[in-house]
């Protein structure tokens, strides 16, 4: 059998001369095998006598199963002639030290018996999981109530509950040197594109590291331009989305330990798109999404286009107008951009000072950050009225963004924008939305640009975009492609 | 034999990406610039009102040239700008031709960047140095020529919506225009007409860029289609100025307007935005950017492509130190500027006349060796 050399490097860590357990079964010289890799606390070594033949039981006891394998102990502690039938029944032969170390860890049982070469191993797993809760990040009104959990199974279960289909395949791959972790590459065949297949493999792949914990570390890891401020990908806690996404072709990655899945590849519109779109009528969901269209430039360019007025272009503005805001202006001592960084980042404090307080406390929060800081600060002359309610409006905007990671994104990219738009007023902007634009699409997510419905133009992409089309409409093709 | 084109890997273009709308757009980007902002006063000057008339015929022309450059390339459609010159002209003069050809199109890039710059220096931020607004506007230009023609046609597209709304607002001047500017729409006869098809060529200029396009291009096969639409936009936008100008103002007030389009603008006023022409000219820079970036772009393309470099980040800023350095050596100003402009308008008439004369000399001289060799 030949051995990597990240498994041979593994042994010698170990101390091990030989990769199999002792060929004459010697009991005292496996128990000291086993030992020697787990020299932890919770290990359990219980001897035992099957059938006059001295044995010995070992598992971690923090992730066994105590009922199962006392249930396991009972059967094979009887005297009689089954016992031997249910053994081979009901375990599983390894002779190999390192699959008996991984069989260890995943919470199996092996039995070691004086004389034998091999160790029976016995699933009395009980892996700490969670059950079905009501997704906390993604919230939605009328989609299903239900998000993944930390466990791949139990999360690949829940798609195959979406999706009842042979077509509907599964590729896993391991990734970690040390803590491997298992990625579930998730796909409908005949849907996917093989290349797309094969790249996120080849990503997946490229990943040397020794543990990778979670889901969104992964996405971090294989998107292709990590400098960019626009994530290119997409975590998503629900199965109704990961299950739509894997009917429009695209692949899903399940990372084992985390409650989000990855959705592959990905354009700049899905960020805008929430399950509820499809469950409410043409009409109300094009107006949501307009809503948040117009929310995304609000969320960049607000703050950005009130410096540019103030401090250059005031002449664009109406007389009228333009004298309220010189009035709420009066008082205040500084120049807009000091204005405007001042109270966007104790808007930003306040928002990251209420995400971890516990519930009660973060209200205190909200009403602190709100009177004291909105009221009092005009009051007192530091900022102007006009200026809260721009900045209480980008940060609005900012929260009607569907995806966390992309509205975070945009509010930090709304910073070196105000800069831009203090030193050079309009153009600074028009400047600053050009290089935004190219940097957009100079972007792609596994060979597809990332901002496909736009350009390159797309007009079946259009229907599910700024506006979305009525369902009947939106999924014509289908339904022709069925009909015939 | 001297004329055979040696095909290494190097001359042939494989990924070609472009769709047929980008390349229309690339064609109305590429003559739509600068050039369109003083582009009915220089007409009214030199033909009067009924000048418009004009542009059509220059259209026309335009159509032509662009698709006898596609025939030419259809001879020689994967190999890149250097290789197609080398097919027609032998190594040597198709060498000189494309050393030409990138000066006259760096030099365009240059003018053009400048111009822009002098233009929202004027209007919008007359307290900012030109220098440093250029240094600003060589950043997205720095992202678009390193992200090479893909990236500029992707850019092209999107912001097509801008200049499509850009001229959609100029409508809204119309509420002061008088018909009677233009009417008869034929004063003085043809000949007026006729004397002014020259200029309105130059405002086509740009479409020998074509011949760099063309190896990009998805659908070839559609080419020619697409060079027909592309001028017609074009046309239509020079026209839909024109006439927009020469009926808001008289016929001599247009010849003392500098820059009726811009000045126009002006005239534009909603009850809650006043001076919206600051707005649109504003967008306007991200129109004129994709004729700047454009001819850089292939400017840099061709010397790449002579002296077998690739467009590394510290060339393309190595370049844009050149023309900072440029704009401290003549500080540009309007007055110089136009001179400039005059120079390269001239020698891009002669380019873009030129090279289909040379080209079919060329083509007829390598079929009249390749004749002989074969008997």
């Amino acid at each position: 059998m030949n051995y990597s050399n990240e498994q041979k490097k593994r042994l010698r860590k170990y101390n091990l001369r030989s990769s199999v357990i002792h060929t004459e079964g010697n009991l005292i010289e496996n128990l000291n095998i086993i030992q020697k890799i787990f020299p932890t606390s919770d290990l359990v070594t219980k001897d035992l006598i099957i059938r006059d033949k001295q044995a010995v039981i070992c598992y971690l006891s923090s992730i066994v199963d105590e009922q199962k394998l006392a249930q396991f102990i009972n059967t094979i502690s009887t005297n009689t002639e089954e016992i031997e039938l249910f053994i081979t029944n009901n375990t599983v032969r390894t002779n190999q030290i390192l699959e008996i170390e991984t069989t260890i860890l995943d919470g199996k049982s092996i039995l070691l018996v004086e004389g034998d070469s091999v160790a029976f191993v016995y699933s009395t797993g009980k892996l700490p999981q969670r059950a079905y809760t009501p997704p906390s990040i993604d919230n939605s009104l009328r989609g299903s109530k239900i998000s993944f959990v930390e466990t791949d199974q139990a999360n690949i279960a829940l798609l195959r509950r979406f999706i009842k289909s042979r077509d509907f395949q599964i590729k896993q791959v391991e990734i970690g040197n040390e803590n491997k972790s298992i990625v579930s590459i998730a796909y409908i065949d005949g849907l996917v594109d093989e290349d797309l297949l094969s790249g996120v493999e080849q990503s997946i792949s490229k990943i040397k590291l020794d543990s990778v914990i979670n889901a969104n570390h992964l996405a971090q890891l294989i998107e292709r331009n990590p400098f960019s401020p626009f994530p290119q990908y997409f975590t998503t806690e629900r199965p109704d989305v990961a299950a739509t996404t894997l009917l429009e072709g695209k692949v899903v990655l399940i990372v084992d330990r985390s409650s989000e899945v990855i959705i592959l590849p990905i354009n700049f519109a899905i960020f805008f798109k929430t399950i509820d779109d499809y469950s409410a009528r043409a009409m109300v969901a094009s107006f949501n999404r307009i809503l948040r269209v117009v929310a995304f430039f609000l969320t960049i360019f607000l703050p950005g286009i009130y410096i540019a007025i103030i401090s250059f272009n005031y002449e664009i503005v109406p007389l009228k107008l333009l004298l309220s805001i010189g009035e709420s202006r009066a008082k205040v001592p500084f120049d807009p951009l000091f204005e405007a960084i001042v109270m966007e980042i104790t808007l930003e404090m306040l928002r990251e000072a209420a995400i971890r307080l516990p519930a009660p406390i973060s209200t205190t929060v909200g009403i602190v950050g709100g009177i004291v800081i909105g009221q009092a600060a005009v009051q007192a002359g530091i900022v102007s009225n006009i200026m809260v309610i721009v900045v209480a409006l980008t940060a609005i905007s900012s929260f009607i963004i569907p995806n966390y990671e992309m509205a975070s994104s945009l509010r930090v990219i709304r910073f070196p924008i105000m800069i831009m738009a203090s030193l050079f007023g309009l153009i600074g902007l028009i400047v600053s939305t050009m290089i935004l634009m190219i940097h957009g699409l100079s972007l792609s997510s596994y060979n597809k640009p990332y901002t496909l419905p736009f350009s390159p133009i797309n007009r079946d992409a259009f229907k599910d975009t700024i506006i979305r089309v009525p369902l009947k409409y939106l999924w014509k093709k289908q339904n022709k492609r069925n009909e015939e | 034999m001297k004329n055979d084109v040696r095909r290494d890997s190097f001359m042939i273009i494989t990924k070609s990406k472009i769709t047929q709308f980008q390349f229309i757009l690339m064609i109305f980007g590429i003559q739509v610039g600068i050039g369109m902002l003083s582009l009915p006063r220089e007409l009214a000057q030199k033909g009067g009102t009924s000048s418009w008339i004009a542009i059509l015929f220059g259209g026309i022309i335009s159509t032509l040239i662009g698709i006898v450059f596609v025939k030419f390339r259809e001879k020689a459609p994967n190999l890149n700008y250097i290789g197609f010159f080398t097919f027609y002209l032998g190594k040597i003069i198709g060498s000189i031709v494309v050393l030409f050809q990138a000066m006259y199109f760096l030099y365009g890039g240059y003018l053009a960047l400048v111009r822009a710059t002098l233009y929202i220096q004027s209007y919008i931020l007359q307290e900012t140095k030109t220098y440093i607004l250029l240094v600003l506007f060589l950043f997205p230009t720095y992202q678009l020529i390193s992200g090479g023609v893909h990236l500029i046609a992707k850019y092209i597209e999107a912001i097509f919506p801008i200049a499509f709304f850009t001229l959609f607002m100029l409508l809204f001047t119309l509420k002061d225009a008088d018909i009677n500017f233009i009417l008869p729409i034929i004063k003085e006869g043809w000949m007026p007409i006729f004397k002014t098809i020259p200029l309105t060529t130059t405002s086509f200029l740009g479409i020998e860029l074509i011949l760099v396009y063309y190896p990009y291009l998805k659908s070839k096969e559609k080419a020619v289609k697409g060079v027909i639409i592309g001028n017609a936009l074009t046309t239509f936008t020079y026209v839909f100025v024109t006439i927009i100008c020469f009926v808001i103002y008289s016929p001599y007030e247009i010849k003392m307007t500098f820059e009726p389009v811009i000045d126009i603008l002006s005239v534009i006023e909603f009850q809650y935005v006043e001076r919206l022409d600051f707005i649109l000219f504003s967008l306007f820079l991200m129109i004129i950017s994709k004729t700047w970036v454009t001819f850089i772009w292939a400017g840099m393309n061709g010397l790449s492509e002579l002296f077998k470099f690739r467009l590394l980040p510290i060339i393309i800023i190595f370049l844009f130190i050149i023309i900072i350095i440029l704009t401290f050596i003549q500080v540009p100003t309007f007055t110089n500027t136009t001179n400039h402009l005059h120079v390269l308008m001239i020698s891009g008439l002669y380019i873009t006349i030129g090279i289909p004369i040379l080209l079919l000399v060329g083509g007829l001289i390598k079929n009249r060796l390749s004749k002989v060799k074969i008997n």
